[in-house]
């Protein structure tokens, strides 16, 4: 007997009401690159002024999880501006300021951020923010990143 | 029976589940892999064993003991087994088993309130709604199949014996009707719905984050509902009627929640991967932690998130551990542990079932095998 039994999809065997991928994700609403852009306009503005805080929190408020891939990737390089251009003294005032959805939001950033080329290139900038991250908020963020299907 | 500080009882190896049953609920029954073990619970937090129900050919999930006394066990075997006990004593039982009818594992399992059914979770996408039909005298099932996907982690009774709300691993937590034609009588209408045939859905719900949801309970009024998931989030449910719901969510910094009870419909107590018990409590508005119920715990280092901190630091520092364990053994020829890789609190692992013992107790059980009994 050469039959694989550890291998036969038994889940085939039963009829219907399969769990998919999409199950699992919450629905979003759609994002547009125009929604996006006006975000990014507003956040450059914001940061000519110096006012990172505002920057930040009002990017983290309105993640893109509806949005395809082009949406995603301009909200991720607007974050990623805000991140850079924060001096490092202030990033435990800014994280501490920021609400614990805010707080999550930032850590899906960061942990999206270190798996791309860009952001490894600034790796020391992303880990300093994580640092501070842990700091403020504890692990809690993580344990959330690790188990929500919205990404950014 | 039980005093003001923590009462310890432990056990040979992971206790899945628990209970505290008998006058004074002086008898304890825990899970020991494949068994169940009864116990008298004597003096100054001594056992005694009294007998082992043997019957399951696997690891016993779950256990749990209605109000007329009978004790329902769940197993990753597929079945279920009610144990009547013969005497006063509890030392001798009477098993029946019972017809889930499922090709996977029973994961969970608890009487409904007046304790003339029960209901099992099992990895086969279903809940057995179980009761007893006097003409064969034997336990038989119907099928809660609507509308899972996945294996069902925990299920919890409201207080109408009707209504039941269980959590699931594809993320999502569901409240519906589980009325036996027969065996129930006609429920009046709650904030969750009036017309309750079999298998009726009244609310499907997330948490944001998402997660698997490991434990649900209603509150003693059966007017809110919570539950816990692996995002470490807990969620609160309000009922408006007509199929409107509030939701509340509050989102934690300690590891994920395994378990959870209501004290009132403002006040919860929940315990998991933080290895500690610890109340929330709230209302429509917001849920915040109020205390921790380990007192050892908290007087130690307030904050757990930093103690968790310092514990990791103290496992950074093995390497010297060691050092200094083999400087003893050279020197003294013997070692003095100081045990500082043992976390501050009672349970040294997660708490994976908690529930009351009486008005101002709770007991736990993890992953340690440990049976804790708490003053809250």
């Amino acid at each position: 007997m050469d039959t694989d039994w550890r291998r036969i999809d038994i889940d085939a065997l039963e009829e219907g009401n399969r769990l998919t991928a999409a199950d699992l994700v919450p629905p979003a609403e759609p994002v547009s690159y125009e929604d996006v852009a006006v975000i990014n306009q507003q956040v450059k503005s914001l940061l000519a002024k110096g006012e990172n805080y505002d920057a930040l929190a009002y990017s983290l408020s309105s993640p893109p999880y509806g949005g395809d891939d082009q949406v995603k990737a301009l909200h991720l390089s607007t974050v990623f501006d805000i991140l850079k251009t924060t001096k490092t003294s202030s990033v435990a005032k800014l994280v501490g300021e920021l609400s614990t959805d805010e707080q999550d939001v930032l850590v899906k950033y960061l942990y999206k951020l270190m798996s791309l080329p860009q952001g490894q290139q600034s790796s020391g900038v992303l880990l300093a923010w994580l640092d501070k991250v842990v700091e403020v908020a504890g692990n809690g963020p993580i344990i959330r990143y690790l188990n929500d299907r919205r990404t950014v | 029976m039980m005093g003001s500080s923590p009462a310890v009882f432990k056990f040979k190896s992971v206790v899945n589940d628990h209970i505290f049953f008998g006058p004074d609920n002086s008898r304890l029954a825990v899970t020991q892999e494949k068994e169940i073990q009864i116990y008298e619970v004597l003096p100054n937090n001594n056992k005694k064993l009294l007998t082992v129900l043997t019957g399951h050919d696997e690891p016993i999930t779950a256990i749990d003991i209605s109000a007329q006394g009978l004790i329902a066990s769940a197993s990753q075997d597929r079945n279920a087994i009610v144990w009547k006990p013969l005497d006063a004593s509890f030392s001798s039982f009477k098993k029946d088993l019972v017809l889930l009818r499922i090709n996977r594992s029973a994961t969970c399992v608890k009487w409904s309130p007046l304790g003339n059914k029960f209901a099992v979770g099992s990895g086969a996408k279903v809940i057995s709604v179980c009761y007893h039909e006097p003409e064969n005298d034997w336990w038989i099932s119907k099928h809660l199949k609507k509308p899972f996907k996945s294996t069902i982690l925990s299920v919890a009774w409201h207080p109408n014996n009707v209504l039941l709300s269980c959590g699931t691993a594809d993320y999502k937590c569901y409240v519906l009707s589980g009325y036996v034609k027969g065996v129930d009588e006609k429920p009046p209408a709650t904030l969750w719905g009036s017309k309750l045939p079999f298998n009726t859905i009244c609310g499907e719900f997330i948490s944001s984050p998402g997660g698997w949801v490991h434990d649900v309970a209603f509150s003693p009024s059966g007017d809110v509902l919570g539950f816990v998931s692996n995002d470490s989030t807990i969620t609160i449910v309000y009922p408006k009627g007509e199929e409107q719901f509030n939701v509340v969510s509050s989102k934690t910094n300690y590891g994920s929640f395994k378990t959870l009870e209501f004290i009132s419909d403002n006040q919860l107590i929940t315990a998991g991967h933080n290895c500690f018990p610890v109340i929330f409590q709230g209302d429509e508005e917001s849920w915040e932690e109020a205390r921790s119920i380990d007192t050892t715990a908290t007087s130690q280092k307030p904050k757990t998130f930093k103690s968790l901190e310092q514990d990791d630091d103290e496992e950074g520092n093995t390497g010297s551990n060691a050092l200094s364990m083999f400087r003893q053994l050279d020197l003294k020829g013997k070692v003095q542990n100081k045990g500082s890789s043992d976390l501050p609190t009672v349970h040294q692992n997660t708490v994976t079932t908690l529930k009351f013992f009486d008005q101002s107790h709770i007991s736990t059980s993890g992953v340690d095998g440990k049976v804790v009994v708490f003053p809250i």
